[in-house]
């Protein structure tokens, strides 16, 4: 993935699915009180380990920003009932 | 066909395992969106492979099967990591969003986004996710107008005969249209593409008929058994306007020489138990019944068969070598004996019963299983008997029909003198049901089957004296466990 970190924001470019493994990185990366951009445009899914990992951001009152969406991310938060 | 990979339980192994599934998803014939679909679903069940199954530091493998037949790719993931029940820990929309607790999503997700999802908990011998997607296909009214398929062609004074190329495809499903309408039973033959891409990977061949003006009339032909050299004569027809011109004999002549000249040693014939038609025409060339298999069928409208039948479709196994064998030592309980030395016996050969010792059974049984979710089937072939056969079958058994399968099949070699020592299944609710000649490995086996619904015995019409005999003890043994219906 590529990252950068610009006036308190961390913006990343995922260079694949948003996967576990992926998460595990974006956990380390990520800082207290830091804001998210996650561009997802080499993304095919996002798994059910990302939405976990967005929608507990979302929980705590984190802010972040999805870009590029995938079709089959919107699908698999209709299965859960959830949004992310 | 058939492709596997075997990896280690890294999180690094995660994207590759889920990259090779995606690409056979592609090969399969599934579009981009709905490979992705499969790919995610493999993500799923990888990760928490990866995640949960060993103890944290420990290396272990895991693998990945990948088989694309041209209806649908079936993706089997296969560990010997610690039990787990994924049913004990079901998905809650509530508690995601109040606790953000996700628990369970995976295989919701995995269940919603696959056409058909299966989860084996096989003891000792680890754990066993098995997804399908089916490949999207046109039906041949799709294609064609009502009209072009419902054309009936004029007798003709000669017909010829041909061995079925690719091109023929089109041509064989709107045979089985005009024939059947929606009621033939393999419903792979309504899909044109399908069935071109079974003939091209040689899963199947097979001969033509047309009349001198080049309209399709007959078709028939034997899909070769995947994993040993014998073949199904398992899908005929013939145009009801030109039947009683000897058709179905010069093609059932055809396919018997085409199956010798590939070097098979063996035909066998699912002949269904509506009618005895097709038990008849198997007789007059020279196939024997073996078997009477229960329910391998979801019930269907048969023409001329009442429109509701009741129950699922029963078929006789008639078979027939290709090869000579004269005699034959094979080990069965002492209550099978009898029966099995006269089904041999039909199919010319002088069986003995073994006498060989068995030595003290592995711990662990090796088993194999084969799922077909198309027609709500699955058989377990045992390898090796082991002592923990009986619990693993029955339990594999009844996740099975928790799953929506309606018939397990039980196979036993004949050749392994541990197989007369297997104990009366009825109490475990399998009951007898034939001789399978070279049906796995080029190998003869028992067969058992459980079925999950009843059966009236009634309903099933046989031809033979042997299958009238079979049919006896399959429906005494029925009446035992419960499961015969009058």
């Amino acid at each position: 993935m590529r990252w950068e970190r610009e006036k308190g924001r961390l913006k990343v470019e995922l260079l694949g699915d948003f996967n576990y493994e992926r998460v595990f990185k974006l956990r380390e990366l990520l800082k207290e009180n830091e804001e998210l951009e996650i561009d997802l445009k080499n993304c095919r899914f996002v798994d059910t380990e990302a939405v976990d990992f967005l929608y507990n951001l979302k929980l705590r009152g984190r802010r972040y920003r999805l870009l590029n969406r995938p079709e089959l991310l919107k699908k698999v938060c209709q299965i859960l009932g959830v949004e992310v | 066909m058939k492709s596997e990979i075997v990896l280690p339980n890294k999180v690094l192994a995660i994207e590759p395992a889920v990259e090779f599934v995606r690409s056979w998803g592609l090969k399969a014939g599934l579009s981009p969106e709905k490979a992705d679909e499969l790919a995610l679903c493999a993500d799923e069940v990888i990760t928490d492979v990866v995640r949960f199954a060993f103890p944290p530091g420990e290396e272990h493998y895991f693998v990945i099967s990948v088989e694309v037949k041209p209806s649908e790719i079936e993706v089997v993931l296969r560990e010997l990591g610690e039990p787990f029940d994924p049913d004990a820990h079901p998905y809650s929309r509530e508690r995601a969003l109040k606790e953000g607790k996700f628990e369970g999503a995976g295989i919701e997700v995995v269940k919603h986004l696959s056409d058909h999802f299966l989860f084996l908990n096989k003891g000792r011998a680890g754990k066993e996710f098995r997804i399908v997607k089916r490949v999207p296909a046109k039906h041949i009214t799709e294609l064609l107008s009502e009209e072009r398929l419902t054309e009936e062609p004029a007798v003709s004074k000669s017909y010829v005969l041909k061995p079925v190329t690719p091109e023929d495809a089109e041509d064989i499903s709107r045979l089985i249209y005009r024939t059947y309408r929606y009621t033939y039973p393999k419903e792979d033959l309504y899909y044109p593409e399908r069935v071109r891409a079974y003939i091209e990977r040689g899963e199947k061949f097979g001969v033509i008929v047309r009349t001198e003006e080049g309209e399709p009339v007959g078709y028939f032909a034997v899909i070769v058994k995947s994993d040993s050299p014998i073949g199904e004569v398992g899908e005929a027809v013939v145009s009801p306007a030109h039947r009683g011109r000897g058709i179905m004999k010069r093609m059932m002549a055809s396919l018997i020489e085409m199956a010798k000249e590939r070097g098979l040693l063996g035909l066998y014939g699912e002949a269904v138990t509506v009618h005895t038609i097709s038990q008849r025409v198997n007789a007059k060339f020279g196939f024997s019944s073996t078997a009477l298999l229960l329910g391998t069928f979801p019930s269907a409208r048969i023409v001329g068969i009442e429109s509701n039948y009741g129950q699922r479709i029963s078929v006789v196994i008639d078979f027939l070598h290709l090869i000579e064998r004269k005699e034959e030592v094979f080990y069965a309980p002492v209550r099978y004996r009898k029966i099995l030395k006269d089904i041999y016996r039909g199919l010319g050969i002088e069986a003995k019963a073994g006498r060989g010792r068995v030595g003290e059974l592995p711990a662990v049984s090796r088993l194999k299983l084969n799922v077909n979710s198309t027609t709500g089937t699955a058989e377990i072939v045992v390898k090796k008997a082991g002592k923990d056969l009986l619990e693993r079958v029955v339990k594999k058994r009844n996740r099975l029909f928790d799953k929506g399968i309606e018939v397990v099949y039980l196979d036993f070699p004949l050749s392994s003198p541990e197989t007369k020592e297997i104990p009366d299944l009825k109490p475990y609710g399998f009951v007898f049901a034939g001789l399978l000649p070279l049906f796995h490995k080029a190998q003869d086996y028992l067969r058992f089957q459980s079925v999950k619904g009843s059966y009236d015995m009634s309903k099933i019409k046989v031809y033979s004296d042997l299958s009238k005999r079979i049919k006896r003890i399959v429906g005494r043994e029925l009446r035992e466990v419960g499961k015969r219906k009058g």
